[in-house]
């Protein structure tokens, strides 16, 4: 007796879930929430429960040093209801006042003079006028805004004189030197056109009545912005190659040298429309849009996918950047390994990441060596769009945990709460997520945003004998203004380990992580050396840098800053 | 694509298949399907309406139906199979494990339990069920492809690959087949693929466009395999293929 099964090839790929077979305990990353941390706010993005689809990405987050004090701040973007889109509770920055290794943040959002009330959605975090002191981007839905970092706390609304203000629904954005003019340029990341006063009419999801969109809706181009040098920023979309290629429904974006040509190049995480990969052609702010032949624009059944979160790392060790990505329910996430000669392959299911997924809807992203056992896990924060969702109705709870997937030689298994913590057993509407050392103890922690609910950070509480090193790019030269190097990579060797990280501008979702790249190296090693691969091309090595909790290299100098 | 209706009304109605090694004796396992009663007319109507997707219709009859006959191990399946319909696997999985433990020698509830745990990706369930399944009906090359994905994902290429070939065995070449052969031989690429023999994915996948030129995800892969194989070419006769399947049937799985 033979039977035809029936179902589309495509619903054939796959998922995860309920069955959790972690590596052993000793290897498995442990974080323990930090409560109070002073970080107080509750995130607004319309109410509970979302019924029209500017209700659901939630606010991102950013990790940086506002105070210029050399720890890592916080801010908070945060949005508004449907009933008052352009009045909401307004954005937050927290300043870090860790002591003695106890993570706290002070609300210094008063004092800074921040005060961003539209529906923010992305914050992105660059020195866009090469100051020192780093500015930030807020992305929106309507007017987006720049604040330029005075360098005593406060904050200044220079979006006009900037030439910044774009209109629409932004996403995400991001800073990087993208013509190697040694300034940063700001992409901006748009989703859809959709009008608060006028949702439109409900779509129907396994049966359910639910909000529309992204479907139907009309996509808004990105927007590329060039740095002119003198405060100023020009709409260089046209000639950069962005305009020519169909509008999408954009949600992110990361951008490094993905193909390793000493370039900058940006990929853009569209939601259910093909990725958009703009390779940087070494000639100005000109890109030539290659997604669908390196092997980008889709996942292995060339269909394309939600693409909420992406993160970046080399999964496979050879040296060249996997990008992995965050996508709907019913669907799994992706890993795309870098195949060498630029193109890409869709290897999630061999790496132990489909079915592990399928009843989660992903969000923020991101890898790291957690457990300081020398390679890179990885972590999600989950949480589905409509509220209807259920296990009953849609294979899928409203409110998930967050998944850490812990490396196990060449594939990734789920954590266990027993051996992580609790913070992933509990089920939240998690949005964002962000990473960077919060304590200086030279591991990295955790900061997640929930919709409609709190910001929770998460302290690393790895006890491995393998040191850990947060390392710093900076660039003092006058003839410079790109001062921390966003899109730079690292290729780091210590006690006969090698490693390749990046720091791309971008990632995780609407968010930016601390600017810093972290690795563990063996114990009783002293020194690393690193080949810096800086965003306009220029190799640099520093070699014997301490091994210290930090270090931050500073180009052209062969000075190593170490703490 | 869609669930041939003859095929799954042999199944129902013929509820033991052959046996495996670790199966039920033969004898044993008709006695207990002997238990129930044949698929009688209702049941019959129910089936329809889940075909033709009245599969809100057909719950309503299910219920009303066991309520005059009490709890059937084929009623319960069909109650599952309308929610498999719907795409929703959790309750359709409920449903198919009360199947099968209301008849635990009921060959489709298990093989459908199989999909459903598949597709909620829970695969230690989903290959118990499918392994179950052909130990009810060993030549059942549906589960044996089910468990191929499975095994796929759990990193087990070389198992994977036996039983995509297994289901390939099964399947015979003809008629309604041939998309399910297409399917099997696209995942047998896969492999190769992953093993990084070009040459052969090709191969595999040009038989399996043979079997059905209707694959598209076939077409997606010739795209990119050919191109690293320096067939420009072909590579683009594969992309127009993809370009018009996609969109005769594109693929979302937002709404």
């Amino acid at each position: 007796m033979n039977l035809l099964h029936a179902m589309p090839l495509a619903a054939l790929a796959a998922f995860t879930g309920c069955e959790h077979s972690g590596p052993p305990s000793e290897s498995v990353p442990r974080f323990t929430e930090v409560v109070p941390s002073g970080v107080d706010v509750v995130m607004t993005s319309g109410v509970l429960p979302s019924t029209q689809i500017i209700e659901v990405n939630g606010g991102g987050l950013a990790l940086f040093d506002a105070e210029g004090d050399g720890d890592l701040d916080l801010f908070v973007a945060n949005g508004a209801t449907l009933d008052a889109p352009e009045s909401g509770p307004g954005c937050r920055l927290y300043a870090n006042r860790t002591e003695n290794g106890v993570i706290a943040f002070e609300d210094v959002t008063a004092s800074s003079g921040i005060d961003v009330r539209h529906w923010a959605m992305g914050a992105a975090a660059g020195d866009f006028d090469g100051d020192g002191h780093v500015d930030l981007y807020v992305s929106c839905h309507g007017p987006n805004v720049l604040l330029r970092n005075r360098g005593d706390g406060t904050f200044e609304d220079v979006t006009e004189i900037s030439g910044t203000g774009h209109e629409g629904w932004s996403t995400s954005a991001a800073f990087a030197d993208l013509d190697g003019d040694l300034d940063l340029d700001l992409v901006v990341i748009n989703y859809l056109e959709f009008d608060p006063s006028r949702p439109p009419t409900p779509a129907s999801f396994k049966g359910e009545d639910v909000m529309a969109g992204p479907n139907g809706l009309p996509p808004q181009p990105d927007v590329l912005l060039e740095n002119l040098g003198d405060g100023t920023f020009r709409d260089a979309s046209g000639p950069a190659g962005l305009a020519s290629v169909a509008p999408a429904y954009g949600l992110n974006l990361v951008m490094l040298d993905i193909d390793g040509d000493a370039t900058l190049d940006l990929l853009v995480g569209n939601d259910s429309d093909p990725n958009h990969l703009l390779l940087g052609t070494g000639d100005g702010l000109r890109f030539e849009e290659e997604a669908g032949t390196r092997g980008l624009a889709f996942n292995r059944d060339g269909h394309a996918q939600a693409t909420m979160g992406m993160a970046v790392s080399d999964v496979d060790g050879d040296g060249t950047p996997d990008i992995f990505t965050t996508n709907f329910s019913s669907d799994t996430n992706t890993l795309h390994l870098g195949r060498g000669a630029g193109t890409w392959d869709d290897r999630t299911t061999t790496w132990g990441l489909g079915l592990s997924s399928r009843t989660m809807l992903g969000w923020g992203a991101t890898f790291g060596d957690f457990d300081h056992d020398g390679d890179e896990d990885l972590v999600t924060v989950n949480g589905h769009v409509y509220p209807q969702a259920s296990m009953q109705t849609m294979d899928s709870e409203y409110e998930q945990p967050p998944m850490l997937m812990v490396r196990s030689g060449n594939r990734f298994d789920a954590a266990r709460p027993e051996d992580t913590g609790a913070w992933i057993a509990t089920p939240r509407r998690d949005r964002n997520l962000v990473q960077g050392d919060l304590d200086g103890d030279g591991d990295i922690d955790l900061v997640i945003g929930e919709l409609n609910g709190p910001v929770r950070v998460l302290q690393n509480m790895q006890t491995s004998e393998r040191p850990g090193v947060v390392i710093s790019l900076r660039d003092d030269r006058e003839e410079s203004l790109d001062r921390f190097a966003p899109g730079a990579g690292l290729d780091i060797t210590a006690g006969g380990e090698r490693s390749t990280r990046w720091m791309p501008a971008g990632g995780s979702f609407q968010s930016t992580h601390a600017p810093q790249v972290h690795v563990s190296i063996p114990a009783g090693t002293t020194v690393l050396d690193v080949l810096v691969h800086w965003p306009d091309g220029f190799r640099e090595r520093f070699d014997a840098v301490p091994a210290t909790r930090t270090a931050t290299l500073v180009r052209g100098t062969g000075m190593i800053e170490s703490r | 694509m869609r669930m041939s209706f003859l095929l799954l009304l042999l199944m129902i109605l013929s509820p033991v298949g052959g046996c495996g090694n670790d199966a039920p004796s033969t004898s044993e396992a008709n006695r207990a399907a002997a238990s129930i009663p044949p698929l009688d007319d209702q049941l019959a109507t129910i089936f329809r309406l889940i075909e033709q997707d009245e599969t809100g219709a057909a719950r309503i009859r299910l219920r009303n139906w066991m309520d005059a006959n009490g709890e059937d191990a084929r009623a319960l399946f069909l109650f599952g199979l309308a929610y498999q319909k719907e795409k929703r696997y959790a309750p359709a999985a409920e449903w198919f494990d009360r199947s099968a433990e209301a008849l635990p020698v009921y060959p489709p509830a298990w093989h459908f339990l199989g999909w459903s745990r598949y597709y909620l990706g829970e695969p230690r369930l989903s290959e118990s069920a499918f392994l179950r399944h052909l130990e009810l009906t060993p030549d059942e090359a549906d589960s044996a492809y089910g468990l191929g994905l499975v095994m796929l994902d759990d990193g087990r290429i070389d198992e994977a690959k036996h039983r995509f070939e297994q289901s390939i065995e099964l399947l015979g070449v003809g008629g309604i087949r041939q998309e399910q052969l297409a399917k099997a031989l696209f995942r047998l690429a896969q492999i190769e693929e992953l093993r990084g023999d070009d040459v052969e994915a090709r191969r595999l996948l040009e038989l399996s466009l043979e079997a059905s030129d209707r694959v598209e995800e076939a077409w997606f892969r010739l795209i990119h395999i050919c191109r690293r194989l320096g067939d420009e070419s072909a590579a683009q006769q594969a992309r127009a293929r993809h370009d018009e399947l996609a969109t005769q049937f594109p693929h979302g799985v937002e709404p």
